[in-house]
């Protein structure tokens, strides 16, 4: 799991060094599955708030996995609860920063379901494995590796051969 | 697929790290808001939240406390300054007890913006009082989790008003009792010395600032009083208490008006509220050998006293401190064997629970012991008196162990208000449900709550917008163009401004509106399709000639829109919000129930569920929908939830109980 914090303590073994250590690039990966950096900042300091209800963690745990889990199933927590019924799709507006980029890819990635987002996210961006995607997502492995075969399979159709 | 790897993993990292990351820091407010609820669970309900906000606009609006006569502490942190003040020294019992504080910034810069947990009235400023103020309920700074800011100008007090919120321990015998005076708005305090303080804790630009201010009042007895009788608008719970020393005796009756032959429920209790962490007290053998006694002062059955029938003469109670000793009324009396009434008065008082004739009745608790082992003193004697009404109709309200379906609640707005500075925004609907066909009633209002005119520019006071786009377009009415001459205007002491929902849209480029999208736009009234919306005002002001400091509030609610051929279920529910928070955790899937409307089926075992006070339930051609208390869509037929608990150990009690321990688990979007 990469990280942006450049002068921090990675250990995050204090809640302030976690902080500092995970919030950027977990504002980042929200983004990329809600589709609103604003939002994405929202859920994040909603997951560090978690964080600091567990703090500490377990030795067992690993905050960069905690935090993905935790934000990662409120990213979609949150989008269920806006499209429970009736609801329309992400906002155009709000997700300039991602047309200016790469408008081709962030059209494919939103064509996708939010889990299939969130899945090949975590497994193409931070080398997750099939089991930890199924493990953070709450689903069996199987329908997660279906959600990822499916997705692949749109984006490259979405994207040509030269992706 | 090695390709689409490599290159799909260097176009996504691009993509993240145009994401733009707003400045963040772990707020220590936050984190102090968290570690308190670690030790005691949150419970906030939106509309007592109303009446907060509401006692918040008074108390900014009105003349303050300042120019009474009464009692003030202040305590002072770097530049701030933290100000309780009680309007008076000395209150009489069941006098309204006045008090505000005020959080004032007299340092080198005209503001500064402070962040902070929503205390009371959502501000910084959180009230508490250091004695119990009724059985074992400690009155305490309560704050919600949400990120507040708020900022402060020079020299200008931030006031609010008193506002209750509380810890208590889960299982508590008279968790009803401390309910019913936490519901009640005016601050009420039994004879004794109290001292009630303002806490405010926050982020400064230089760092965590706490503050701390305490007043010591004296309540004295009212010689006027009467004991706690009915009020003619509610048939709720009354009680009495009295402090002696460093003991507390409650006594409330679960309604004030009974139905002949229905149980009367009377629970009286002792709390032992004193510096160690328990105590002995030697008494008399009152009910069921504890020492408390209970009476009524009028004769039932012709001549029969109902007294405390105290019977060994010395016996001890160990009294751990804030742990309430209570019991249920309990029947004793004397009588002689030659009465012919005898046999009468043995079977009353030998038959369970408590029972009387129509009529009105005082009944009363008392409490005879001393400190110790010596039960030769009786340093304290303590009395409690409620008046009950026992009449031969039916009783209006169903008591808690017979609960009765109970319609959902009448149409009913909902308001939500927020402050930044001077300026305040408020957002009302004059319902929570409407139905597609229904004209959605919203107004917004702006008010301006400076000491002085105010001179400003770029002045927008309200701009509509709702955050769902309609018909796939953005409806907001803050997306006017950017205006390029700077108007400057002044703004009077208590301008109001109020207009109902207006309009706009933002559409980019050269696009074509759809039939549906004009249609939408040139309708007078505002009608929106099936689906829940948050609408939204936002209010705008910057300094003159459009420098900084420029000022947004805002202000959000969220509404339901009902197709026009739903059709509700018959749904059982609890018929108040108090007596939800008995229940146990439901967990399962949420499917029709012939018993109570709704109900679950967890592994093809199907349960009848009374849900919470409010709920209704809405068959839609999208599937049955269940609503909250507020109208918002809690959960679709065929999806699991859990039901969550609200009896597990150290939950806070706000208000009223927290409705919001229903929670979706696993849902899947139809």
């Amino acid at each position: 799991m990469a990280t942006d914090g450049a002068d921090v303590d990675h250990s995050g073994r204090d809640l302030d060094s976690a902080f500092r250590a995970h919030r950027d690039w977990l504002v980042r990966r929200l983004a990329l599955i809600v589709g609103d950096a604003e939002e994405a900042n929202d859920l994040a300091q909603e997951t560090f708030v978690r964080l600091t209800e567990h703090w500490p963690l377990p030795d067992s745990s690993e905050p960069a996995r905690w935090l993905s889990t935790v934000g990662v199933r409120l990213a979609i927590d949150e989008r269920r609860r806006r499209r429970r019924w009736g609801f329309l799709d992400l906002r155009d507006e709000d997700a300039t920063w991602a047309i200016t980029v790469d408008p081709d890819l962030w059209r494919a990635l939103r064509r996708l379901d939010r889990r299939t987002r969130a899945a090949i996210v975590l497994t193409t961006l931070d080398g997750y494995s099939h089991d930890e995607v199924a493990t953070i997502l709450d689903a069996p492995r199987g329908t997660v590796a279906s959600w990822i075969s499916r997705g692949r399979e749109r984006l490259r159709a979405e994207l040509g051969d030269d992706g | 697929m090695a390709d689409l790897d490599s290159d799909l993993s260097n176009r996504l990292l691009r993509l993240t790290e145009a994401v733009p990351v707003s400045h963040g820091r772990l707020d220590p407010v936050h984190r102090g808001a968290v570690q308190a609820r670690q030790r005691v669970r949150m419970a906030w309900v939106t509309p007592l939240a109303v009446l907060v906000v509401g006692a918040m606009a008074f108390a900014l609006l009105g003349p303050g406390l300042g120019g009474l006569s009464g009692i003030s502490a202040a305590t002072r942190s770097g530049d701030f300054e933290l100000t309780i003040r009680s309007a008076q020294t000395t209150y009489t019992a069941n006098e309204t007890i006045q008090i505000e504080a005020s959080l004032v910034y007299d340092g080198p810069l005209p503001s500064v913006r402070i962040g902070h947990g929503g205390c009371a009235a959502r501000g910084p400023i959180g009230f508490g009082i250091a004695e119990p103020v009724i059985g074992a309920l400690h009155l305490s700074t309560v704050c919600d989790q949400a990120r507040h800011s708020t900022v402060l100008e020079r020299g200008r007090p931030l006031t609010v008003a008193f506002a209750k919120g509380a810890a208590s321990s889960g299982g508590d015998p008279l968790l009803d009792l401390y309910t019913d005076y936490l519901m009640d708005p005016v601050l009420r305090l039994s004879p004794g010395t109290w001292h009630p303080s303002a806490t405010a804790a926050f982020e400064a630009p230089d760092g965590p600032v706490s503050l701390t201010a305490a007043v010591e009042i004296d309540v004295t007895p009212d010689p006027s009083a009467e004991p706690a009788k009915a009020s003619p608008f509610a048939n709720g719970a009354i009680t009495d208490s009295q402090t002696s020393g460093d003991f507390v005796l409650a006594m409330r009756s679960a309604k004030a008006v009974y139905a002949a032959d229905e149980p009367i429920q009377i629970t009286a209790a002792l709390t032992y509220i004193g510096p160690d962490s328990s105590t002995f007290i030697g008494h008399a053998s009152g009910a069921r050998g504890g020492p408390l006694g209970f009476g009524i002062d009028e004769p039932v059955l012709g001549g029969l006293v109902l007294g405390p029938g105290w019977r060994q003469s010395c016996v001890g109670s160990n009294l751990n401190r804030d742990i309430a000793l209570d019991q249920d009324f309990w029947k004793a009396a004397s009588w002689s064997g030659d009465d012919p009434r005898a046999a009468a008065y043995h079977d009353f008082i030998v038959s369970s629970g408590l029972r009387l004739p129509e009529g009105t009745w005082h009944v009363y608790a008392v409490a005879e012991f001393s400190v110790g082992q010596d039960c030769t003193a009786r340093p304290h004697t303590m009395r409690v008196d409620l008046e009950i009404q026992v009449r031969s109709v039916p009783s209006a309200t169903p008591t808690a162990e017979t609960p009765e379906a109970t319609p959902p609640p009448d149409p009913i707005g909902q308001i939500n208000s927020t402050w930044e500075g001077d300026y305040q925004v408020e957002l009302r609907s004059d319902k929570r449900i409407y139905r597609e066909s229904d004209a959605i009633g919203i107004t917004g209002t702006f008010r301006f709550m400076g000491d002085g005119p105010a001179d400003v520019s770029a002045f927008r006071p309200l701009m509509f917008s709702i955050r769902e786009p309609v018909y796939d377009m953005r409806v907001n009415d803050a997306a006017i163009p950017v205006v390029l001459i700077c108007i400057s205007k002044q703004i009077e002491v208590g301008e109001e401004i109020t207009a109902p929902f207006h309009k706009g849209s933002s559409m980019l480029g050269i696009q074509t509106r759809t039939v549906d999208q004009q249609r939408f736009l040139d309708d007078p009234l505002l009608k929106l399709p099936p689906g829940t919306w948050h609408v939204r005002v936002e209010s705008h002001v910057s300094a003159p000639d459009c420098r900084p400091p420029a000022t947004t509030v805002s202000a959000e609610i969220e509404i339901t829109v009902l197709p026009d051929d739903a059709e509700q279920i018959p749904l059982l529910t609890w018929a108040s919000r108090s007596q939800e928070c008995r229940k146990n955790r439901h967990v399962g899937q949420l499917v029709l129930n012939e018993q109570s409307g709704m109900g679950i089926n967890l592994d093809g075992t199907l349960r009848a569920i009374r849900w919470p006070y409010g709920f209704s339930a809405w068959d839609t051609p999208a599937g049955v929908l269940l609503l909250d208390e507020l109208g918002h869509v809690v959960a679709l037929e065929g999806q699991l939830l859990t039901l969550d608990a609200m009896d597990e150990p150290g939950w806070i009690l706000s208000a009223t109980c927290d409705v919001r321990g229903l929670v979706l688990v696993d849902v899947d979007h139809p």
